[in-house]
């Protein structure tokens, strides 16, 4: 344990490269983990920055899992927390996205396992709430980009609320899977760390998440929904 | 798939605020954690193997088979301790492909070294049937006893990690601290026979691993740490 401890703060050093080459790494790398590079290193105002390139995607991922507007932010507020608590123990080179994910991610079922042990009915929506887009009415996205027009926009945004819906019918493990494959755009080994098991579990939760979706939107679109979202939602899955 | 979601100025404003009044892991402490770490684990092992006393007969043992007892197990230590004391790329913890490789691979390599070597390595006299009982118990015992301490420090860089598979993270420090251990009573232990050596001297790695595994999901050194400040705390106001 002791040559591993000695390897460990050898390794940890970035200082050890040559400079150009420091240089250049530290330069092409994402703003946000040039950010967090910053503020790992002791500079208190980067955690604005931190905040601003990654809460969005928090909070997106969040409430895509909980569905209540109010714990999604607080439980965003908390994933930042233990970023700033633990911002010393940041290795430089580290993801800091996926981190966060895997932190908002145990915050959500710690809460949820508190919740019930608590005996809480919980405020969300339950699985029946599902055809309507979710049981919370103030839970209204903004959009980030004004590329797409008002036409896309709003096909897109009843997609994602049909989606939405479906998903919380399925397991939490394949829905986080399909989310963070499909919604996130993180790669498959990316999303075997945040959940913690296997690429090959992954897939398997990908897929079968993909079969519970196609099952359940082909339901839930056998109704009036436009051929033109339905073949949005039966393609998707197939693109991976 | 959906349009990111934009937090509320008032939002990032209740964090900044918060990260002001919260403490937090100053720059370089990961360094400083493993480097403390493994400063303890050279104390803990030179005091250790001062304290159950080497056997006297060292010089008459084969060298090659001590050569080779005390390398497997120092590597087997270094690879649970690198597999347990990993950040990994997102800072979650090695994945779990990994880890379950080193530890699987230690864990054969244990099982080789005290089929193979022992039986003509560093232990002389052979014992089986019930007199193999009971000379395995103190051995489980000093084993247990002198990794609890390592696993406790061995925890510690971690602890304010939030690892994709805690349980995972724990059995490997769990293994590393069963292994130096088992280094330390090799200095002391005369008892040969593969018998002894697993039962006595392998078997103690499991419920290390298993505490290892259970503190690290259940974050007891995190509570115990929260717990010392409340007390502490309570301690000033009352002064």
């Amino acid at each position: 344990m002791v040559a591993v401890t000695v390897a460990f703060v050898a390794c940890g050093a970035p200082e050890g490269e040559g400079m150009l080459a420091g240089w250049m790494t530290v330069n092409s790398r994402p703003p946000l983990e040039r950010a967090m590079d910053r503020f790992a290193a002791g500079d208190d105002a980067a955690l604005a920055e931190v905040y601003d390139l990654a809460a969005p995607a928090v909070l997106t991922f969040l409430m895509g899992l909980c569905r209540d507007r109010a714990l999604a932010q607080d439980l965003t507020h908390e994933t930042f927390l233990r970023i700033h608590r633990a911002r010393g123990l940041y290795h430089q080179g580290a993801a800091v996205l996926p981190w966060a994910y895997t932190i908002a991610r145990r915050l959500f079922l710690d809460d949820v396992r508190s919740r019930r042990a608590s005996k809480v009915v919980a405020t969300g929506p339950g699985p029946e709430a599902g055809a309507g887009g979710g049981g919370d009415p103030t839970w209204m996205p903004e959009v980030a980009a004004a590329g797409p027009s008002p036409e896309e926009l709003l096909a897109d945004q009843e997609l994602s609320q049909v989606l939405d819906a479906a998903l919380q019918q399925i397991p939490e493990a394949q829905a986080s899977a399909f989310r963070l494959l499909k919604g996130e755009g993180l790669s498959v080994a990316e999303v075997a760390t945040i959940l913690g098991t296997t690429k090959g579990a992954v897939k398997l939760r990908a897929h079968r998440a993909y079969e519970s979706l196609r099952a359940l939107l082909r339901t839930e679109l056998r109704g009036g929904e436009p051929p033109s979202a339905r073949d949005q939602l039966e393609k998707e899955p197939r693109t991976t | 798939m959906k349009p990111l979601e934009r937090p509320s100025p008032d939002m990032r404003a209740r964090l900044l605020a918060a990260a002001r009044r919260t403490p937090a892991a100053p720059p370089g402490a990961w360094r400083r954690r493993v480097a403390g770490v493994g400063a303890f684990t050279l104390a803990w092992t030179l005091l250790a193997a001062v304290a159950v006393r080497p056997r006297p007969d060292w010089g008459e043992l084969p060298v090659d088979a001590l050569v080779q007892t005390f390398v497997v197990l120092a590597a087997i230590a270094g690879l649970a301790a690198v597999a347990g004391l990993s950040r990994g790329r997102s800072m979650t913890g090695l994945g779990v492909e990994r880890a379950a490789t080193m530890i699987g691979v230690g864990a054969m390599a244990v099982l080789a070294l005290v089929v193979a070597v022992d039986p003509r390595g560093p232990s002389t006299k052979l014992f089986t049937g019930a007199a193999m009982g009971a000379h395995v118990i103190p051995c489980d015992l000093m084993i247990v006893g002198l990794g609890l301490p390592l696993l406790g420090a061995g925890l510690l860089p971690v602890a304010r990690l939030t690892l994709s598979r805690p349980g995972l993270v724990g059995s490997a420090v769990g293994l590393a601290a069963a292994t130096v251990s088992h280094l330390v009573i090799r200095f002391h232990c005369s008892i040969g026979g593969a018998g002894h050596a697993i039962l006595g001297h392998v078997l103690p790695a499991i419920p290390l691993m298993a505490a290892g595994a259970w503190a690290s999901r259940a974050r007891m050194l995190e509570r115990l740490g929260e717990r010392f400040h409340r007390f502490r705390q309570e301690l000033e106001e009352k002064q």
